[in-house]
């Protein structure tokens, strides 16, 4: 009885045995609509899918696929347009009367961090990478990418870059680690100094020049970095660097104007399109709560109708220019800002029309701007033809009457007209500043400083809630 | 080795030629009417041998000498007769109520009830059977002390809340483990829809025996990491050993709305909002209404929120078969059941089949299947939140009509959509394969050892598909079409040894061990598309355009488990029990991929005792307590890992890593529970109950940690947090009378409180909803502004400040607690009278002290603040100074009182007239001159009445609609009530 009892004892246990052998691999279940980290990026492919991610990550509404270009129109952008959309956090934007809970500061902070950690990775990975010229040419897209997200928050959440106190306003915070685990991403990293900020941008442009082939498709180039590499000196007020980069830009990269301006929004990747995001019409930045057709267009029922083109704008152009308006609806306009027919909103109201498919392609950077770079540089150097030159390269391509004399207001109107709705109104007053001036609804005239902290966004109240390393901009 | 072995087949088989066996016969009857008793079960002891009654109570058995019978049967206390030299005998079974000697279903086993330790609510297939509902968690409401049901929708296989003792998690599921058969079975919904399906209506209850509730740690901890929820264990019926008993049943009945609610007629509409347009300066009220589209001047007075529901219809069809020998055994069974709704559009049919069946292949070694096939099919309605969703229908304007007059067809003019449009141009279903299936091999090598391996799978097969044509609110201009496949394969195996001696008469010892393995893998795939040729298309096939919605997703699980239990008990007077279980699952963090659970308890059977022995009024007193941490792994599949998931760039595809970072020591939330609990019974039983204290504590709760956006992260999931539940069940039952006429009486009371014991920070579910989670308060509770009623002198609505004044500023008003969703106790009260063939139940179910927020008020009931049609209360507003009244003053667009805020909290209490039955069992002679072994007619009524102070549609209430998580409690939004249904039924044995 005893034996039978133990043997039968030992044949369970040899069962149970045998059958764990067989079990213990299945705990071990790997996700399927996911990968794991740890295996994420361990070989050149998987690192080229990263960097594909990086682009994607760029076409976020909290980045370029909306925020990064409506933002800057809507904070400044009095008298220019009007916010007539549902949404409070854009609303309070343009009144200046938001706060650190705006959920768009939040929203566009994240995911510029997002895409800096991932330009990280993708760094951080190249080891897997054998083949060097794809190696130099991601390590080249990572840092576009990460000197790219760094320069947006800075313009946004810190003062204008100003020599004299650069080095003391305080920017944002610079990450430059590849975190993968939790007690690398629960650091509280403190703001860097405006200065540091515009230096690491500067020293990861530099060196994504140097990185990048000279054409890289619809990606970014070598040109695309030396293009926003005019940008970033341009901000700085570094006028000559500015337009020594987009000299080069001009002169080499082989782009040229298209010949309307319409056209680089209704075609994708135009021979003037230095940097452009792509979109369809299934992956975009959305249809209904975000993307910028969506809050621009109102076209039958195509788009809400939430910015409203008004007087300020429409009255920079003249008759002749492509890029006004000839008060007619989008179906029977020839020019670029039209008369919205939606049901949505009441009739006669004006439009961009820059911003009129959802699946549309969102240029970021285009030849037309270091035209009129160039021209700036030129003007403070005192090259007051070889500008004229530049800004009429411009405006005759739109159909608006050559210049003759030029100030520098006339570079800024001439800025203002062509990139109208494309995200530089903001960025361009706090360069420059002249003061916003606009008209209030009763009439009043309202001005605002150029260096008002209302221009400038609020650190998110949830991150100085988490990271008390951080300290709050002035006026929140 | 051989030889051995068959000694011991010798020792046990009646058959074998070595014993001298005799043959016996006899008649089971009731102690109290003298009646044979049919379907007794009549074993040898320590055998399989056995055999049951026929309809007049006769068995026959062959048995070895010196046999022990065992005669039991449900409700009656089991007898052991020593056989000796009588071959007749003649036994009178003495109706038992508190089922002492019942055998209850625990984990892995099964336990005599006075031996259990643990806390176990047991249910029979009496309470189950034949009730009009389509899930059986439906109809044991009311009958299950420290488990409270709550059916949150009346929509027809609506997902149900299920809480055994209380909440024990905020953010990983609450719901208890549901095994079937011993195995695991998928019980999270598989739908796609906002508002879950059930996926335990594809069990036929008509099929069940019997549903053990584990409730303590001493009974759930053999369940480890998946027990903290409860665990309920239902086991499907078997054939037994004798006649083989043909089973017929049908009902049919109607059903309508338990509660509906009143909006204004088009007068009463007409008067309130001319007089909001006039209060806010229309000269011309009819203006107002014309922006938007609403005709003053409109002879139309319609019932829009009539409208939505209908009077419903059910009906089933029910066979089964049962019966055996002393070799095989079988249970087979089909039904039928066809529910119309009571709300428009929702239709549920379910058709089953079930073959139980187990074999001795010898006297010691069986083989078993329990094999099942549903088929169901569920005209859903629209969530909740959907202007499709035909509740919403209230909302129209009584002034405009149901149907355009020039056409003749459905009015699209109106102020929302119209969704009668839905019945006549799409389908929203959910059609269902589903199998449970087990089969078992068990062993008996020695007397007491029984080895047993089973192998069970679920099957999974949802089928949804949507289709709104053209011209319906979501087919927009040229229709839309979505189809979802969703396969969720579950298999599992258990291995177990179980030991059961007694020795010297003293020491009985029952032990377990046990190793399991559970795989579970859900694959989805699913279609949308938009742009159909016209509403004749209907599939995805014929759609221009597929979106977004069409993908295929794969996710899985699986634990292994090892497994131990002992029980001892010394003279049946003292008793101890300990289980451990070691889990692993692919769900745990690689540094925490193996947890450990376990519980013990102890009991006393104080009236075993010599000074209670012979005790004329207490016949039974047990004292029992447990303590024990048992785990809950709800915590998704793969949030302990860092990962990487594709993201589109145009027309290629890239990857990122998502926005939590991993946490490899992410684990299980863990519940250490103790109960005290003593069972009682007095004068023979009659009056019996069982009281139950009990703490549960649970830690490490899983909680979402904010991380600095700068290190590219959102969050982190991790075990931090505690909550605790504490409370006490009470069930009481007496047999009032026990002569020719019976009369039972039951009830049951169970009292529970939450509170978040450790929380990092408020969890705040926003949106129109006052839920928050909150340390210091129960979850769920409500938390906003107080609404301080109206300002007499100007009709503005006026809040509470922080100083306990009042203010009309919301922005100034404190946030405070408006309410508690959970309720102070609940229970039922039951009782039977029988005498001859008439049988009469009725059931009770009470929740009090709860409250529920009406999130659609501020649509609703907010004085005429848009034109949305009101409920009739609204007619009491404020229109001039010294009016004492809770509703403000009617301003069109003003939001005067339309702020999220206790103003449309109310108290959910109600009582409930659950079941009422009343049967005639037509008498044996005379049903056998019709061919039949018994018949039995019924009428039964289903949610009879009920008693509440709510005022919306029905107090159980809690809308899946914004997102269903466990902190969203008691909020009602144009969710439909349940139903109130009367069937007539018949049930004959042939």
């Amino acid at each position: 009885m005893k034996t039978i009892f133990s043997r039968s004892a030992a044949l369970l246990t040899l069962g149970l045995t045998l059958g764990l052998g067989a079990c213990k691999d299945q705990l071990d279940l790997q996700p399927r609509q996911s990968v794991d980290a740890t295996t994420a990026l361990n070989n050149a492919d998987k690192v080229g899918s990263a960097v594909v991610g990086l682009y994607a990550k760029l076409d976020d509404p909290a980045l370029y696929g909306t925020q990064l270009l409506v933002i800057p129109e809507i904070l400044g952008g009095n008298g220019m347009v009007t916010w007539q959309g549902s949404f409070t956090t854009y609303r309070d934007l343009q009144n200046r009367t938001t706060n650190s809970l705006n959920g768009l500061a939040e929203s566009t902070w994240r995911l510029a961090y997002q895409a800096i950690n991932q330009a990280n990775l993708v760094i951080d990975a190249l080891g897997v990478v054998s083949d060097a010229d794809l190696k130099a040419q991601y390590e080249g897209e990572a840092r576009f990418v990460r000197a790219d997200m760094h320069f947006e928050l800075v313009r946004l959440y810190a003062p204008q870059y100003d020599a004299a106190t650069a080095a003391t306003d305080l920017g944002v915070p610079i990450s430059l680690t590849a975190n993968k685990a939790l007690e690398q991403a629960d650091t509280d990293v403190p703001r860097a100094t405006v200065a540091q900020v515009y230096a690491q941008v500067i020293t990861d442009l530099q060196a994504a020049i140097r990185l990048l082939p000279e054409d890289n498709g619809t990606r970014a180039s070598k040109y695309t970095a030396e293009a926003l590499l005019a940008r970033v000196y341009l901000q700085q007020r570094n006028y000559a660097a500015a337009a020594t980069q987009a000299a080069d830009v001009i002169d080499n990269s082989g782009k040229a104007l298209s010949p309307t301006l319409a056209a680089v929004f209704r075609n994708r990747n135009s021979p003037e399109s230095l940097f452009e995001i792509q979109q369809n019409d299934q992956n975009n930045a959305g249809t209904a709560n975000n993307g910028l057709a969506t809050f621009y267009a109102n076209i039958g029922q195509l788009g809400r109708g939430d910015v409203r083109i008004v007087g300020g704008l429409v009255n920079l152009y003249e008759d002749s220019d492509a890029r006004g308006t000839d008060s007619l609806t989008y179906g029977l306009t020839r020019k670029l800002i039209y008369v919205g027919d939606g049901p949505s909103r009441p009739d006669n109201q004006l439009r961009s029309g820059k911003w009129t498919a959802y699946g549309q392609n969102i240029p970021v950077i285009r030849l037309a701007e270091m035209y009129l770079i160039r021209a700036e540089g030129r003007f403070v150097a005192g090259d007051v033809a070889g500008a004229l030159d530049d800004v009429n390269t411009v405006r005759q391509r739109s159909g608006a009457s050559e210049l003759t004399t030029l100030t520098r207001q006339d570079i800024f109107d001439e800025r203002q007209r062509e990139f109208a709705a494309e995200g530089f109104r903001l960025h361009d007053i706090k360069r420059s500043g002249n003061p916003l001036v606009y008209a209030a609804t009763d009439g009043s005239t309202v001005t605002v400083p150029s260096n008002s902290p209302r221009l400038v966004l609020p650190i998110p109240q949830r991150e100085l809630n988490v990271n008390t390393a951080l300290r709050q901009n002035a006026s929140y | 080795m051989k030889h051995k072995f068959l000694l011991s087949l010798a020792l046990a088989a009646p058959v074998t030629v070595v014993a001298q066996t005799r043959s016996v016969s006899g008649r089971v009857t009731a102690v109290a009417d003298g009646t044979g008793l049919p379907g007794v079960t009549v074993l040898e002891r320590g055998t399989n041998n056995g055999a049951s009654t026929d309809a007049d109570g006769n068995f026959r058995l062959t048995v070895q000498p010196g046999a022990t019978l065992v005669i039991s049967s449900i409700g009656f206390a089991t007898q052991q007769v020593v056989v000796g030299e009588q071959t007749t005998l003649a036994i009178k079974l003495q109706s038992d109520q508190t089922l002492l000697n019942e055998t209850v279903i625990v984990g892995y086993g099964s336990q005599s009830k006075a031996d259990l330790t643990g806390s176990v609510t047991q249910i029979s297939t009496k309470e189950v059977e034949n009730v009009p509902v389509q899930s059986f968690e439906q109809a044991i409401q009311g009958r299950t002390p420290g488990v409270n049901i709550s059916q949150t929708s009346g929509k027809l296989g609506a997902g149900l809340q299920i809480r055994v003792r209380g909440s024990s998690s905020v953010t990983a599921s609450n719901q208890p483990l549901y095994v079937i058969d011993g195995i695991p079975v998928t019980s999270q919904d598989a739908s796609s829809d906002t508002e879950p399906l059930n996926p335990l209506a594809d069990l036929n209850p008509n099929d069940i025996e019997s549903i053990s509730i584990l409730k303590d740690a001493s009974a759930s901890a053999i369940y480890g990491s998946r027990a903290s929820n409860g665990v309920i264990l239902v086991t499907t019926k078997k054939g037994r050993q004798g006649l083989t008993k043909v089973n017929v049943g049908y009902y049919v009945g109607t059903s309508t709305a338990t509660k509906t609610r009143k909006f204004l007629n088009a007068a009463q509409y007409k008067e309130l909002f001319a007089e909001a347009a006039t209060n806010v300066g229309y000269t011309n009220p009819a203006d107002a209404f014309e922006e938007n589209g609403i005709d003053y001047n409109s002879t139309s007075d319609t019932d829009w929120a009539g409208a939505a529901l209908r009077r419903g219809h059910v009906a089933q069809y029910d066979f089964n078969v049962s019966g055996g020998d002393a070799k095989t055994r079988f249970y087979l069974s089909a039904n039928y059941n066809d529910q119309k709704g009571i709300i428009i559009g929702n239709r549920y049919r379910r058709g089953s089949a079930r073959l139980n069946l187990d074999h001795s292949i010898r006297d010691n070694f069986k083989v078993g299947l329990n094999f099942s096939l549903t088929r169901s099919v569920n005209d859903r309605v629209s969530e909740d939140n959907a202007f499709s969703n035909p509740v919403q229908l209230n909302a129209l304007p009584p002034l405009q009509p149901k149907y355009d007059p020039t056409t003749g067809l459905l009015n699209q003019a109106t102020l929302y959509y119209n969704n009668l449009l839905d019945q006549e141009n799409g389908r929203n279903r959910a059609g269902n394969y589903r199998s449970f299936s087990t089969a078992f091999l068990s062993y008996e090598p020695v007397k007491g050892l029984t080895l047993r391996t089973e192998a069970g799978a679920d099957f999974l097969n949802l089928n949804e598909d949507l289709y709104r044509a053209a011209g319906t609110q979501d087919g927009g201009n040229t229709g839309y079409g979505y189809s979802n496949q969703v396969q969720v394969v579950n298999y599992t195996t258990n291995n177990t040894a179980t030991y059961n001696r007694t020795l010297a008469d003293d020491h009985t010892v029952d032990a377990l061990l046990g190793f399991s393995f559970q795989r579970s893998a859900t694959q989805q795939t699913s279609a949308e598309g938009r742009g159909f040729p016209n509403p004749e298309f209907t599939k995805i096939s014929s759609a221009a355009v597929k979106t977004a919605g069409s993908g295929s997703l794969l996710s899985e699980f699986s634990f292994i488990s090892f497994f131990g239990r002992l029980n001892y008990a010394y003279r049946n007077k003292y008793l101890v029990s300990g289980s451990v279980r070691r889990d692993g699952s692919s769900r745990f963090g690689s540094a925490n991929r193996y947890g450990t659970f376990g519980a013990g308890s102890l009991g006393w059977v104080v009236s075993e005792e010599g000074f209670l022995q012979d005790n004329k009024v207490l016949n039974f007193l047990k004292l029992r307590a447990s303590y024990g941490v048992t785990g809950n792994a709800e915590i998704g599949n793969y949030s302990s890992r860092s990962l990487y998931s594709a993201i589109f760039y145009a027309d290629q595809a890239g990857v990122t890593p998502t926005t939590s970072i991993g946490n490899p020591s992410l684990t299980w939330e863990s519940t250490a529970q103790t109960d005290l609990g003593v069972e009682f019974g007095f004068l023979n039983n009659r009056i019996n109950g069982e009281v139950d204290v009990y703490q549960k504590n649970t830690s490490d709760l899983l909680l979402n940690r904010q991380l600095p956006y700068t290190g590219g992260y959102s969050v982190v999931t991790e075990n931090v947090g505690k909550l605790r539940n504490r409370g006490l069940e009470i069930a009481l039952n007496g047999l009032v009378v026990d002569k020719a006429v019976k009369w039972n009486v039951g009830g049951n009371i169970s009292f529970n409180r939450n509170e978040i014991t450790d929380l990092v920070e408020p969890i705040i579910a926003g949106g129109n909803t006052l839920a928050q989670v909150r340390e210091g308060e129960p979850i769920g509770v409500f938390w906003g502004r107080k609404y301080a009623g109206v300002d007499a002198a100007n009709g503005d609505a006026l809040y509470y400040t922080a100083d306990g004044g009042t203010t009309n500023n919301p922005a100034q008003a404190v946030q405070q607690k408006v309410g508690n969703p959970n309720p102070q106790y609940t229970g039922g009260l039951n009782t039977t009278v029988s005498w001859k063939g008439l049988d009469f139940s009725a059931l009770g179910q009470f929740v009090y002290g709860n409250d529920i927020y009406n999130t659609a008020g501020v649509y609703q009931a907010v004085n005429g603040d848009y034109f949305d049609n009101q409920t009739v209360d609204q007619l009491k507003r404020w229109q001039k100074p010294g009016d004492i009244t809770s509703v403000p003053q009617a301003r069109l667009y003003e939001g005067n009182g339309t702020q999220v805020s206790s103003r449309w909290v109310t108290g959910g209490s109600f009582f409930r007239g659950k079941n009422f039955t009343l049967g005639y069992t037509v008498p044996a002679e005379l049903s056998k001159k019709g061919y039949l072994q018994s018949a039995r007619i019924y009428v039964s009524a289903q949610n009879l009445f009920t008693i509440t102070n709510y005022d919306g549609y029905d107090p159980e209430v809690n809308t899946a609609t914004f997102g269903g998580a466990n902190y969203v409690l008691g909020h009602d939004f144009y969710t439909p009530p349940l139903s109130k249904t009367f069937i007539i039924g018949v049930n004959l044995g042939l």
